[in-house]
């Protein structure tokens, strides 16, 4: 009797440690690479301690620039092979007073850097900046645009559409990938990333946050849009996003969000040379912050980026983690 | 720690082979039982621990003065003052104030999980030994396991002391039937919270979140999927507690009995939060004199535990207002002779609409229930009224589809003891059945565990 009564309870323990195991975990673990494992090694994720003013950290912000230049030269020569055009945008929820040193820093650079390359740059912030941040975010429960900041962000993007509406991409490819974008295609779900700001999310067959798929057969302009998060539109219904709005002032384009949570250059152009290219967009437009010189950190890279090589640090780089996190 | 968690699944691992080792001593098992439960309380908030501690201290003192000493009636209050004021200071306190961000606040916990209930357990030991229904504990462990027991500390059921009490004096036992039927409650609980309220979650925050954006229809169907959801989440949470209790030898009170399949509102009461509504009664209702001798008596009764109901749900203006929303609907029936006599199981076409208007009678005053203010309860209110968008809802049809299979088992176990009662069937069956639930529960667990229970903030 008490064998069975033992049975009994192993057989009730097992079902509730099995029912209560969590399968994302168990794929995870399974899906075990070396990026996990460099990402295991070095968890943190410096932000401004790298802009502090001592020879490491200069020395790190250094070979983030220069990190970040090539990848942005490679997207521009990426772009222009396919007789398409970039833009550069800058974008950001900290504006005037709130702009910080890195955001600050990272603007100029990025403005010298479109100069050189000769790619048009636009400050999108010159309006948002007249705004109180609670009415253009979702502000205090998170930093991201309310639907007042989209429809702001929208309008200042207005004009430059309509400068570039007669720019038409050179190539063609016969060949395309299933998808355009790195979202998981034809979802449509409610999210709200623990913040309390449900939202939905819908995204087209091509892995695009957008209503409609992208037809077939060319036959209107396409802008190609890619971000990070500033552009992806988090805690927004699709209808109310800044590319959305833009559809809907401009039926005779078509605008394709490819934007995703914590991409920065490098995986604009991984993403462009592997699968948005292939929509054949005639004018990309590609929004970038000043913080996005930080996000070419090693850890940063690793934990966010779309690339599945991991990213082992440089010899600065690693000094710089052992002197700020080495216990 | 929730049932549904896996920190819980080591806890149980661990306790549960050790209480049954020491089987033949009761004694042993309630200091398990007391150790365990604290750690087990710990886990939210250590100095919740230790007002648990005081506030057990206390009832078990004045349980044993109200034997000892004359002044009986002073103590019982001298006790329920002390209780009940507990409640107030953690609970109360600051929103009388007006201050609704809790900075006011006497005690900093983390949170006042499974304060409400406690409270309640203590004060019903306290009132039934003055009632003289019970002999007050000498042992302090006896009394600490009774008020601390886990599978019911955080979100009940409410223990009634006379009734629930003694089966801590005395040896408990366990079998194959009763490891079985509570696995049945585990199962039927778990496929409740975890995957049936998980899918509702969702859609309900979303439809209340953005109601102002939404078509009329969406808003209707919000208040349908979110009364869904309280059940299921709440009801699934009773079922697993009610399942662990037995496998401790402990007979934990039902919390609901298939409320959705009622044709009246009071029968939907008799069937809703059963443990809530027997302390109310037990301690509010029949003091206050029941039915009285009048009907305006007994509707006031009626709306004053609707109201203390409400109250008890917390430090907020919209849990009152829906207290006294439903006693008002308590006592429209009462006036329309809209009632059922308990023992009336017939269930004809007229009874199947007549669920359909309990349900959403109920399911409307829960706009309060779920709103974060007045304010938007009252916006939410307006716009379900605004028949300016006719768009039908795409979102939350697994889950009302997943709602009304539930409830339509309910209805066809209506005369079980429990809808997951299958002890009728054959053991081949009943192996098919729990293989091919648990197979379902693991098929659509949801990557995020919902580890979050409705009436946990209560």
């Amino acid at each position: 009797m008490m064998k069975k009564t033992n049975l009994a309870f192993a057989f009730a323990t097992g079902v509730m440690i099995m029912a209560c195991s969590d399968k994302k975990q168990t794929t995870e673990t399974q899906s075990t690479n070396l990026k996990e494992t460099v990402q295991a090694e070095y968890p943190e994720i410096p932000r401004e301690e790298i802009l502090e003013d001592d020879t490491l950290s200069t020395k790190v912000y250094n070979e983030l620039k220069t990190r970040y230049k090539n990848q942005l030269v490679e997207l521009q020569k990426a772009v222009s092979s396919n007789g398409a055009q970039l833009v550069i945008t800058f974008l950001s929820p900290e504006v005037g007073e709130s702009l910080t040193k890195s955001n600050r820093l990272g603007k100029e650079l990025v403005e010298g850097y479109a100069k050189e390359l000769q790619v048009p740059f636009y400050d999108l912030t010159q309006k948002l900046a007249n705004q109180d941040p609670k009415v253009v975010t979702q502000l205090p429960k998170d930093g991201h645009w309310s639907k007042e900041g989209a429809k702001i962000i929208a309008e200042e993007l207005t004009p430059i559409i309509k400068q570039f509406s007669t720019v038409k991409s050179t190539k063609t490819f016969a060949e395309k990938p299933e998808t355009f974008g790195d979202l998981f295609p034809s979802n449509d779900e409610i999210l709200d990333g623990g913040k309390g700001l449900p939202y939905r999310v819908k995204t087209n067959a091509q892995g695009l946050r957008m209503d409609t798929d992208v037809s077939s057969t060319k036959t209107k302009q396409r802008i190609l849009f890619l971000g990070d998060s500033e552009m992806y539109f988090p805690f927004l219904d699709n209808k109310n996003i800044g590319t959305n709005l833009l559809q809907t002032a401009f039926p005779d384009k078509e605008m394709l969000n490819a934007a995703n949570w914590g991409y920065s250059i490098d995986d604009y152009v991984s993403l462009y040379k592997e699968k948005a290219q292939f929509a054949e967009p005639d004018v990309v437009i590609l929004t970038v912050n000043g913080n996005d010189f930080l996000d070419m950190y090693f850890s940063h890279r690793n934990r966010f980026s779309r690339n599945k090589q991991p990213q082992n640090p440089s010899e600065v780089e690693k000094s710089f983690y052992q002197k700020h996190f080495s216990k | 720690m929730p049932f549904n968690s896996i920190n819980f699944i080591y806890f149980f691992g661990v306790i549960c082979p050790i209480y049954w080792l020491f089987k033949a001593n009761f004694k042993i098992q309630n200091i398990i039982l007391l150790v365990g439960s604290l750690y087990f309380y710990a886990q939210v908030d250590l100095k919740l621990c230790a007002l648990w501690a005081v506030i057990s201290l206390i009832t078990w003192s004045l349980g044993n003065a109200l034997e000892k000493f004359q002044q009986r009636k002073t103590i019982l209050w001298l006790g329920l003052f002390l209780i009940f004021s507990q409640l107030f200071i953690a609970k109360y306190y600051n929103w009388m104030l007006g201050d609704f961000s809790g900075t006011t606040s006497i005690y900093k916990f983390a949170s006042t999980i499974g304060l409400s209930y406690y409270t309640l357990a203590a004060s019903s030991y306290l009132v039934d030994i003055y009632r003289k229904k019970l002999s007050p504990v000498t042992n302090p462990v006896t009394l600490g396991a009774y008020l601390s027991f886990f599978p019911q500390l955080l979100s009940g059921p409410i223990p009634i002391a006379y009734k629930d009490l003694p089966q801590y004096s005395q040896s408990r036992s366990i079998s194959i039937s009763s490891v079985e039927e509570a696995t049945q409650r585990i199962l039927f609980g778990i496929f409740k919270k975890v995957i049936v309220a998980g899918l509702l979650a969702k859609p309900v925050d979303y439809i209340f979140y953005n109601h102002s954006e939404l078509g009329f229809i969406y808003l209707w169907l919000a208040i349908v999927l979110y009364s869904f959801q309280v059940y299921m989440d709440f009801s699934g949470y009773s079922d697993m507690a009610w399942g662990i209790a037995k496998l401790f030898g402990i007979k934990i009170n039902a919390n609901f009995n298939s409320p959705f399949i009622s044709r009246t509102i009071d029968e939907f009461w008799r069937r809703w939060h059963l443990s809530l509504s027997a302390w109310l009664k037990e301690y509010i209702y029949l003091p206050l004199g029941g039915r009285g001798s009048s009907k305006w008596q007994y509707m006031v009764n009626i709306f004053i535990v609707f109201f203390m109901s409400g109250v008890w749900h917390g430090a907020n203006a919209n849990f009152i207002l829906w207290g006294s929303f439903n006693g008002l609907l308590f006592i429209l029936a009462i006036l329309t002779g809209w009632t059922r006599e308990k023992n009336d199981t017939q269930y004809g076409m007229k009874g199947f609409f007549s669920m359909l208007l309990v349900f959403l009678s109920i399911a409307f005053t829960r706009v309060f229930f779920r709103s974060p203010d007045f304010a938007t309860a009252i916006t939410y209110y307006q716009d379900m009224f605004k028949l300016n968008d006719f768009s039908i809802p795409d979102i939350g049809i697994m889950g009302l589809g997943l709602s009304a299979m539930i409830v339509f088992v309910e209805w066809l176990q209506r005369n079980k003891k429990h809808p997951a009662d299958i002890f009728g069937w054959s053991l081949s069956i009943r192996l098919v059945i729990y293989a091919s639930v648990i197979s379902v529960i693991y098929w659509m667990w949801p990557t995020q565990n919902p580890i979050e229970y409705i009436y946990f903030k209560f």
